[in-house]
């Protein structure tokens, strides 16, 4: 986990900047990540899902990211997944990782003998990475003087994958960045932007991840070429999306993901992710009929989701108005969402607009509804009095209807929520006299403003004399003031 | 010198039957009478002769004569205030007598003259602490000399700063309304001079041209800036909250040049809790407050704010603390009433926003929510009862049969449209509609005095136009005027 997570969705775009301004000090983005990941989500349920299996499907990085997360997250999991973590960190290169690994495993299970450094592996991999470095870097001093385009790329493009393997990141995206220049075929170039992405995405960098795929989509290649990049361009797409927090537009990106997509992006995503990924952002921000027609009927995203039928079972309950079906087998899965890599930080967000929506879409075919058939559908479950006032469910329709999102009014006396019913020409008429009211107001102080200005009254720090004078004369008892000159006037 | 009486009182005695004399002649004599007391000698005057005569008949020669006699007093006495000049003195009762039965189209002529008697009197009222013997009298006289109120005179402030001391609110409502409820000779500034003194109905303005510019130096921001504090504190005292925060909103939207004065900033203090007593929450700013001005109102009234935050976010253990907190400086301020205030208007508002989430919802439940004032039950079946009979609130209450219930209150279920609603309705756009158009007869005069008639405006832009072409900086603020001048010329071509 090379980003910074940043809570719910206050600052979506924080994450990015704060990478690019720590620039080099990956390191220190590290530890960071590492404190705050494990302070931030604990899971307790075990996941629906066997590690090895899961894990299995991934390939590169982002490996030993996700068993980073699974491990410091779940309690379940936590010794294989971090075991594992371990053994695939000392597969690499990458030191950092290997020693955040280690200290994550000493907590859980001090006593492990993987549990303590490995100090030989480590001072032994940081002399051959430096030595690796010096290579690549030197050989690149040397292709830059023959001038020979083709070899600076290459070059460069073996210092940003060296520079990736042993997770200096953000130097890995200027080796990459470099190459540009020296890139002559489309090919290059895609290639080129495709690493670039990459990178961005463990990085976090996510406005990197847009605006170079976009880069990408723009460039003007033949059709074949177009169609194999496309399923990866829209994973990535929706990525970026989902982590800036629009998530019907990730919706759509995912949705749009062609289903030839297979095993090609194992790097950063698998089909079932972009099925689970797509379904819920589609549940979380369309309406029903939306969802019908652009999920349930659309044929390419049906491939995905059949690798996931919870997750269509889920979306077809809803849109058959069967909420409480459709809620149940999300927090039946919740664990599951919740020790994803990508999909940890938005799960609390997207359930909670989905529950939102739900309760939104039951009341809208009522003019009043009992509290108890309400909390039997969302709230099941609850002892004793679910439709007291304190009990959770009428607190949450509480904060639901004062901050609008429901049109309604709880009724204590008979237990039913009541839907607002409006008088739209008292309402139309009393916008207009308020309008009026304040026209007025503003005009009168506008004009008064013009008046005050022109005849030179304003409020000024330097008074002149003759006020001071004035001032002065009235300050010892009101002297006066007004007829001191009086004998002049009558002279 | 003799002569010279019985020549002011004959030309003032003329002026008196002056319905024979045409509008011409009667300025011109009023003029000539002024003049000639302009001249006189000081002992003339000062002579108690003058102020024997029948105020109302020979109304200027009195006024000159009798401040006269105000400013030997002073000087012989070497005190502002004389004895004679106040309450119970022999000035004090001619110049009451002087204001009962003034003629008020004399007046006009002789603003200075006026103002300084009118300002003597409220001083002399104020200094023996008996403001309200100097109030209802000032009040008469000078709706009697200027009916629409819409000249801002220096004793202004001091006036309403009598009425706030003898708590006479009222007395200075006939002068505060008119400002308000009547725009187009609402201003109290002048269109003509850099003054201060208006006239904008149009009998008045040739006269006092000359008058104006000479009482101009004496007026200054603080006497505008108090004198709508002060009116906002009257209001305020009266509970006539959209008034008050009107009045307030002036002070703190007053035009400033480089800094903002104290004034000022204690306007804002009380614009904030009016606010927070009128809305329930803090009420936008007038807009053309400058940022740099709101700034500072946000750095000198912290607590202030900070108590706003908390009434506005609900939390009634943070106002409470807030408000114990800044004690001190509510003191300070002279805000206590209004702090205390708070609180009720706290609990009326909750009462009424829980209107919008429940329908029906029992007394205990409002008690859990409320101020502490009002912890129990019974406290708040008496302040819904009470909301419900000022009107305020549209909701009944239920007493249940079985007393363990607690009594439960019932919001309508919409909001109904009874017929006396939709005459309030109909009642308040019409006089909304004449103040508009009072409103928009303002705004033309304005623009005719400001020259921003669409001929003028063009003739400008034209003269600018032309030298922005070449200039540096303005070029890309006047494409449009330029495309439009050349669009004239070429018209002008064809």
């Amino acid at each position: 986990m090379e980003y910074l997570p940043t809570e719910g969705l206050d600052m979506p775009s924080a994450a990015p900047y704060l990478s690019q301004a720590l620039g080099g000090g990956t390191v220190d983005l590290d530890n960071i990540n590492g404190g705050l990941m494990g302070l931030n989500v604990r899971v307790e349920d075990p996941p629906k899902f066997e590690l090895e299996s899961y894990i299995a499907n991934y390939t590169g990085r982002t490996r030993y990211n996700r068993l980073y997360v699974i491990g410091t997250c779940s309690t379940h999991l936590a010794v294989d997944a971090l075991k594992a973590a371990v053994a695939e960190a000392k597969g690499g290169k990458d030191v950092t990782r290997y020693e955040r690994a280690v200290r994550a495993f000493a907590e859980v299970v001090p006593n492990d003998p993987e549990a303590t450094l490995d100090m030989h592996w480590v001072d032994h991999m940081q002399k051959v990475v430096k030595a690796e470095t010096d290579r690549l870097e030197h050989e690149l001093k040397g292709y830059k003087n023959n001038l020979i385009k083709e070899s600076i790329r290459m070059g460069n493009e073996d210092l940003g994958q060296h520079y990736h393997l042993i997770g200096d990141l953000s130097s890995a995206s200027k080796a990459y960045s470099r190459m540009r220049d020296y890139c002559t075929t489309p090919t290059h170039i895609v290639s080129m932007l495709f690493k670039i992405i990459n990178v961005a995405i463990e990085r976090g960098d996510w406005l990197s991840v847009q605006s170079n795929v976009h880069r990408l989509r723009n460039l003007q290649s033949k059709q074949e070429e177009q169609a194999k990049v496309q399923p990866k361009l829209s994973a990535a797409l929706g990525l970026s999306q989902l982590h800036s927090g629009s998530y019907l537009d990730a919706a759509y990106s995912f949705l749009s993901t062609d289903p030839s997509l297979g095993d090609s992006y194992t790097e950063v995503l698998t089909s079932n992710d972009v099925a689970v990924y797509g379904g819920l952002c589609a549940l979380a921000s369309m309406n029903r009929n939306e969802l019908q027609r652009r999920v349930l009927d659309n044929n390419s995203f049906r491939n995905f989701l059949e690798l996931e039928p919870q997750i269509r079972r889920a979306i077809a309950f809803f849109c058959n108005s069967k909420f409480r079906s459709c809620l149940e087998i999300l927090e039946a899965y919740k664990a599951d969402y919740l020790l994803d890599i990508h999909l940890q930080r938005h799960v609390q967000t997207l359930f909670t607009r989905i529950r939102t929506k739900s309760i939104q879409q039951y009341l809208i075919p009522f003019n009043r509804v009992t509290l108890d058939s309400m909390s039997k559908m969302f709230a099941p479950g609850t002892d004793g009095q679910p439709t007291d006032l304190n009990s959770p469910f009428v607190q949450e329709l509480i904060a639901l209807i004062q901050d609008g999102t429901l049109d309604a009014r709880i009724d204590l006396e008979k237990n039913v929520l009541v839907s607002k019913q409006v008088d739209l020409r008292t309402e139309v008429q009393e916008a207009v006299l308020d309008n009026l009211e304040n026209y007025v107001r503003e005009a009168h102080i506008r004009m008064l403003r013009s008046n005050i200005i022109r005849a030179g009254l304003e409020v000024r720090a330097d008074d002149n004399t003759t006020t001071k004078e004035i001032r002065g004369k009235r300050s010892d008892g009101y002297g006066s003031a007004t007829l001191s000159r009086g004998p002049s006037l009558f002279q | 010198m003799a002569e010279s009486i019985q020549h002011i009182i004959s030309l003032s005695s003329r002026l008196h039957s002056h319905d024979f004399l045409s509008k011409s002649d009667y300025d011109w004599q009023i003029q000539e009478l002024i003049s000639i007391l302009k001249r006189s000698n000081y002992s003339l005057l000062s002579g108690g002769l003058l102020t024997d005569l029948d105020p109302f008949e020979h109304t200027l020669p009195f006024l000159f004569a009798l401040l006269c006699q105000i400013d030997s007093v002073q000087s012989r006495t070497r005190s502002a205030l004389p004895e004679d000049v106040k309450p119970g003195g022999k000035l004090w009762s001619k110049t009451i007598q002087f204001l009962r039965t003034l003629n008020s189209s004399q007046i006009c002529y002789v603003w200075r003259e006026w103002c300084q008697l009118v300002e003597v009197i409220l001083r002399a009222a104020e200094n023996v602490g008996k403001p309200l013997l100097a109030v209802r009298v000032t009040s008469d006289a000078i709706l009697r000399v200027d009916p629409t109120a819409s000249l801002f005179t220096s004793f202004h402030p001091t006036f309403l700063r009598l009425c706030l001391l003898s708590q006479a609110h009222s007395y200075a409502l006939p002068i505060l309304d008119k400002h308000i409820s009547r725009y187009r000779t609402g201003f109290e500034l002048p269109p003509k001079n850099a003054g201060g003194y208006i006239l904008s109905s149009d009998n008045y303005t040739d006269n006092h041209a000359t008058e104006a510019t000479d009482m101009s130096t004496r007026l200054t921001h603080r006497d505008l800036s108090k004198y709508y504090l002060y009116g906002g504190m009257i209001y305020m005292a009266l509970k006539e909250w959209d008034k008050a925060l009107h009045s307030l909103s002036i002070v703190i939207s007053l035009p400033v040049v480089n800094s903002v004065s104290k004034i000022m900033v204690d306007g804002f203090k009380k614009w904030v809790l009016v606010s927070l007593l009128r809305h329930g929450k803090l009420a936008t700013t007038p807009k053309m407050i400058s940022t740099h001005v709101a700034r500072a109102y946000q750095a000198l009234a912290k607590p202030y704010v900070s108590l706003a935050d908390a009434f506005e976010k609900g939390d009634h253990h943070r106002l409470r603390t807030e408000a114990d907190l800044g004690k001190p400086i509510w003191r300070a301020d002279c805000n206590q009433g209004l702090v205390h205030q708070i609180f009720r208007a706290y609990d009326m508002f909750l009462v009424l926003k829980l209107g919008s989430t429940f329908s029906a919802l029992t007394t205990g439940h409002i008690a859990k929510r409320a101020s502490s004032s009002l912890g129990s039950t019974t406290s708040i079946e008496s302040l819904v009862a009470c909301l419900v009979m000022s009107e305020v609130l549209e909701a009944k209450l239920l007493q249940l049969q079985r007393d363990e219930f607690p009594t439960m209150l019932r919001f309508p279920t919409s909001v109904r449209v009874h017929s006396k609603r939709r005459d309030i309705t109909r009642l308040e756009l019409l006089r909304k509609g004449y103040t508009l158009e009072l409103l928009a007869r303002g705004i033309g005069e304005r623009n005719n005095e400001f020259r921003m008639g669409h001929d003028n405006i063009d003739f400008l832009m034209k003269c600018q136009g032309w030298p922005g072409i070449s200039g540096k900086g303005t070029q890309g603020g006047f494409d449009s005027t330029i495309a439009g001048v050349e669009e004239d010329i070429m018209g002008d071509i064809n």
